[in-house]
């Protein structure tokens, strides 16, 4: 049943996000691409654009609309897509809430524990490296053209230098630059 | 002397709101001071709790009234902020302390690092923490709810709706030129997370290690993570022992 695979799968994944929707990216990935193989690399590239551009928090956003897809992709109608997406969106925040409830009265008077700092300062380490992982992953032909001196790959090398320095070094919003390598997008494979 | 009774009054009235806010005490005790600094609703509900204190109804609508400022509050920390959670802590703040006066900064600033320390979504863990203090677990609900409400069915419609135009020509040209820039906004943050990580030559092996299991070996990041906190668990009891000795010697 796909239903019951979806939310454990998006539990296990809302109980070890650590340090925001970005290494999020990297659980879903590991999931529902490398897993079970629900949806393509660029299917997943086309909902983290999307996720991004929309409000919200990153990662229900991400969760919300990889749900959807993966039940719609098995040929399943839309309102079981809908089902699926809030299943998986429900699943993602359950666990963390419930941590968050029980350990609150604790952690917040024990946060300059050093067992706990340590075991934080580890994770946050851990964490570069996941999103690190999701980056990489997504490095596809399907992303990026096949290898070689044609436009889409020359293209794509340029867009992505410019908007990772735009991004590190200037802070430029996301969603200028999702837009922006949008309209060059449309502008130059128009040509 | 001649305050004594008015100050009986207020400290009595303090006494009830905490009984009826159960667990929404804070770690300092509220000073009389402090009760003036109160939010409109929260400076009601003292009053009404001490001059009505048989009308329930009436009390019971301005604790709902704290319940639909939380929802309020939190959906539009939600809707209105484009690129993830941490893009929200300024409108968080500006909501949270600045208008509604829920929590003192200080008080904002653990909730921040606390959330950022647990598991899950950034901004739910928040709306946990502050709907928790507020109004127990109907206030945790109402500030989740708030919360997502919006961005699920934003994404919902996007979902429903693209797929029709997935195969659109102008569609797929745009998507071919912004696909590259998604996955560079995914490894800027890598770079930029470094810093605040404190990675250094000792340590720089830990991420490095990490990103090629999952990269390379297809290891799962579940068990990357785990091994993660095992591994910081272990590194920082044998670290305190070391210093315990040593400070034995």
């Amino acid at each position: 049943m796909i239903f019951f695979k979806l939310f454990w799968m998006f539990l296990k994944i809302g109980i070890f996000t650590f340090g925001g929707g970005y290494s999020m990216i990297a659980l879903i990935q590991n999931e529902v691409v490398e897993k079970q193989g629900w949806m393509t690399a660029q299917e997943f590239t086309d909902i983290l654009a999307i996720s991004q551009m929309t409000p919200g928090p990153v990662g229900i956003n991400t969760a919300t609309y990889a749900g959807y897809t993966a039940v719609v992709n098995m040929g399943l109608p839309v309102w079981q897509g809908v089902l699926g997406s809030l299943l998986a969106s429900l699943a993602v925040i359950l666990l963390p809430i419930a941590a968050m409830l029980l350990v609150h009265s604790y952690l917040s008077r024990h946060t300059d524990n050093p067992l706990i700092a340590q075991v934080l300062r580890t994770l946050r380490l851990t964490v570069v490296g996941l999103i690190a992982a999701a980056a990489l992953l997504l490095l596809t032909a399907e992303s990026f053209g096949t290898p070689g001196l044609n436009l889409q790959f020359v293209v794509s090398l340029i867009v992505f230098a410019v908007v990772f320095y735009l991004s590190v070094r200037h802070r430029t919003s996301p969603i200028l630059l999702i837009v922006a390598s949008g309209l060059v997008g449309l502008i130059v494979y128009s040509l | 002397m001649f305050f004594r009774p008015i100050l009986a009054i207020f400290h009595r009235a303090i006494n009830n709101f905490w009984i009826i806010n159960g667990n929404s005490c804070s770690k300092t005790p509220l000073t009389f001071a402090r009760c003036l600094l109160l939010s409109r609703t929260r400076r009601k509900i003292i009053f009404d709790t001490y001059f009505f204190p048989h009308h329930l109804r009436f009390i019971s609508k301005t604790i709902i009234a704290v319940y639909r400022q939380l929802f309020v509050s939190f959906w539009k920390i939600g809707a209105f902020t484009i690129g993830g959670g941490y893009v929200m802590i300024p409108l968080m703040e500006k909501e949270i302390v600045d208008r509604r006066h829920w929590l003192s900064r200080e008080d904002f600033l653990d909730y921040l690092s606390l959330s950022q320390a647990m598991p899950g979504v950034f901004a739910v863990n928040m709306a946990t923490c502050i709907g928790r203090r507020l109004g127990g677990i109907r206030g945790v609900l109402a500030a989740v709810a708030g919360n997502i409400l919006m961005p699920i069915a934003l994404i919902l419609l996007l979902a429903i709706f693209f797929r029709l135009f997935r195969d659109n020509v102008v569609v797929e040209r745009v998507f071919m030129g912004l696909r590259p820039a998604v996955v560079a906004l995914i490894a800027a943050p890598v770079f930029r997370m470094a810093k605040s990580a404190k990675i250094d030559w000792r340590n720089c092996w830990i991420p490095i290690l990490a990103a090629f299991l999952i990269w390379l070996l297809g290891v799962s990041p579940v068990w990357v993570i785990l091994a993660a906190i095992a591994g910081g668990l272990l590194y920082g009891i044998v670290s305190e022992r070391r210093k315990k000795e040593g400070g034995g010697l």
